[in-house]
Parts: structure tokens; C-alpha cells; sequence
């Protein structure tokens, strides 16, 4: 479950360092920064002592919380674009 | 032998769904719903946001995770030692609430201070994760906002068991059986499913107007519930939702 939130926090981190948009928001990257903090960082710093890592379950809340911190970064990046797109 | 094949087909149709488990909500009616390859591969189930003039949008959304043998108390104690870990968040138990459990959420993210309301409910071995989330200081304009849609959520084993569409039923089995029926016309020779589904003359003929109808004939049901259905739609003609 570790692994899921590393790559999870991974896939954040190298979506805002790959997206010029985000790289031009100089208050989105310290945004974005710090929402690895929230579920990566400082959790991975922790070891093994975090509940996360001492138990499989409750990854939906980070989850949960890293998405709608990704949502509000997302939603400004795109903002004047097509932020809103149906799968269907 | 065609009113054979209609009625076969529907009764597969609604079969399938029955064997699936849902979970919808009413997001507000002006908040937009997110395109969830933005999130790469950990897609989440909804997204929405609002608009704000606030820099930072409030948002919503929905994770689900398969959980087994655990109740709803057994699962919060965990999420409760997952916060307690981060000194960067304040929380707070809001105990009870419907058939599941409040929590409120801040945190300072960069120099935005985020608070969030988090609605945890289990059903049928899984934890549903509804995530709502606003610039701190704007947090009291949509705590009431947020509670209804809390509140809105319906967790079913079936998307179309609701008094509503029962009596609408006949009208949609129509607009289904033409759906059907106008897709495999056009797949005839064509090289994949796919192709058909997202091919001009489908998604004009059809698939826009089914769209139109369920929002002109079910606001009540909602975006989220509306979106649903045609995503089990869209899988029942086997085109994957991407």
C-alpha cells in the first residue's frame, strides 16, 4: 500500500515537473510541492512506524485528499481550457 | 423474432447492472465534471469542481476502496491513526452521520489553507471515500452545500431501481432498443467497436440525443447518476470508458 501512495505521489510530482503550465505558476509548484508532502514525503521519511505502512487499509482517504488537492492545481492550469471533458 | 432479440437485449441489459454495485450522488448543477485521465493512473472515480473567483475551486470527489471483513468503526480507527501520523493536518470526528462517518480536514498547502469535509461509508466490501474541498476561508459558504450533497448520496445494487425511471422505463427501453439497433447497423464491416462508438454519425444520431434525454428527463437523478448510466451503457455495447 506504501508502493500505491509512493507512486501515486510519484505520478504527481512528475505530472507538475513535466507540465510547463504549472511550471510558469510559480504558487501552483509550491502547491503542488507540498501535496507530496502531504501523503509522500514526510510519510516515507517515517518508515515503517506510519499507520499507513503498518496497515494495507485507509488509502482511499489519502487518496481522497491528494486528489482534491490535484483537482484545485488541475483546474487552474487548464482553467480558460478544457478542463472539462466527459469520458463519453 | 426481432421483439425476442429487444427483449432478450434489455433484459441483459438491466441484468448487467443489477450485478454491479453503485454508489452516485447530486454534485451542484454548475459544477463541472473533470476528465479523469488528468489524474494519470490513479484515476479516481469522480471529479468535480466548482467555479470559484477564489484562485483555489472547491472540489469534490469520490475514491473507493475494496475492503474486506472490516466494519465501518473498524475502518475510521485506521483512517483516525493515519491523521494522527501527519502533524501537518488538523482534524477533527464529526461522528455519525447517515449511514457513515464525517471528518473535517485542514491543512496548510503551500500558501493556501485547505478545509475539507470527508464522508466515509462501507457497502459491500468497500470503503467510499467522498472527499469535499475549499479555500479555508470560504469553507462556511459551501459546508451547507457540501452536507447536501453528503447527504444525496444513494448506494444501490442497481442504477435504475428508482421510483422515477419506473415509470419512465418504457420511453428509455425505446431509446435503448434504437441505440442498440443503430450501433450494430453501423458496426457491420467496420473495423473495431471502438470506432463505431466514437464515429461522428453514431455520436450525432445517437449518442448525443440519449445523453440530452437523460438530462432533460432525469435532473432529478442527477449529473453524476445520468453519467453513470451511460458509461454502463457504453461498456454494454463493449467500448471500454477511457
Amino acid at each position: 500500500m506504501k508502493k500505491i501512495f509512493k507512486i501515486f505521489c510519484m505520478a504527481t510530482l512528475f505530472f507538475v515537473h513535466s507540465t510547463s503550465a504549472l511550471h510558469a505558476h510559480e504558487k501552483l509548484d509550491s502547491y503542488a510541492e507540498n501535496t507530496e508532502n502531504l501523503w509522500g514525503g514526510r510519510a516515507a521519511a517515517d518508515g515503517g512506524s506510519t499507520a499507513i505502512s503498518a496497515s494495507m487499509l485507509g488509502w482511499g482517504v489519502g487518496l481522497g485528499v491528494s486528489i482534491a488537492v490535484l483537482a484545485a492545481v488541475l483546474h487552474q492550469s487548464t482553467s480558460g481550457g478544457n478542463a472539462h471533458a466527459h469520458c463519453h | 423474432m426481432h421483439i425476442a432479440t429487444k427483449f432478450l437485449f434489455l433484459i441483459f441489459f438491466y441484468s448487467t447492472c443489477i450485478w454491479s454495485h453503485h454508489c452516485y450522488f447530486i454534485p451542484p448543477d454548475d459544477w463541472k465534471e473533470m476528465d479523469l485521465k488528468l489524474f494519470l493512473d490513479t484515476r479516481p472515480t469522480v471529479v468535480f469542481v466548482g467555479n470559484s473567483s477564489h484562485s483555489i475551486p472547491p472540489t469534490l470527489n469520490l475514491s473507493i476502496e475494496p475492503v474486506e471483513e472490516i466494519n465501518l468503526s473498524q475502518y475510521v480507527t485506521i483512517v483516525k491513526n493515519i491523521y494522527k501520523n501527519r502533524s501537518h493536518f488538523q482534524w477533527n470526528d464529526l461522528g455519525r452521520f447517515k449511514e457513515g462517518h464525517l471528518i473535517s480536514i485542514e491543512s496548510e498547502v503551500g500558501e493556501a489553507s485547505l478545509s475539507m469535509f470527508q464522508f466515509i461509508a462501507l457497502y459491500d466490501q468497500h470503503a467510499y471515500v467522498l472527499t469535499l474541498s475549499s479555500p479555508k476561508e470560504q469553507f462556511s459558504k459551501y459546508r451547507e452545500l457540501f452536507k447536501d450533497v453528503i447527504e444525496s448520496l444513494v448506494f444501490t445494487s442497481n442504477l435504475f431501481h428508482t421510483p422515477l425511471l419506473i415509470q419512465k422505463r418504457e420511453k428509455l427501453n425505446s431509446f435503448l432498443e434504437k441505440i442498440r439497433s443503430e450501433f450494430q447497423r453501423i458496426v457491420q464491416g467496420a473495423t473495431s467497436k471502438e470506432e463505431v462508438f466514437f464515429s461522428r454519425e453514431f455520436q450525432k444520431k445517437s449518442w448525443k440525443p440519449l445523453k440530452k434525454y437523460l438530462a432533460l428527463n432525469f435532473p432529478e437523478m442527477g449529473r453524476y447518476w445520468q453519467s453513470l448510466v451511460l458509461r454502463e451503457i457504453q461498456l454494454y455495447l463493449e467500448v471500454p470508458c477511457s
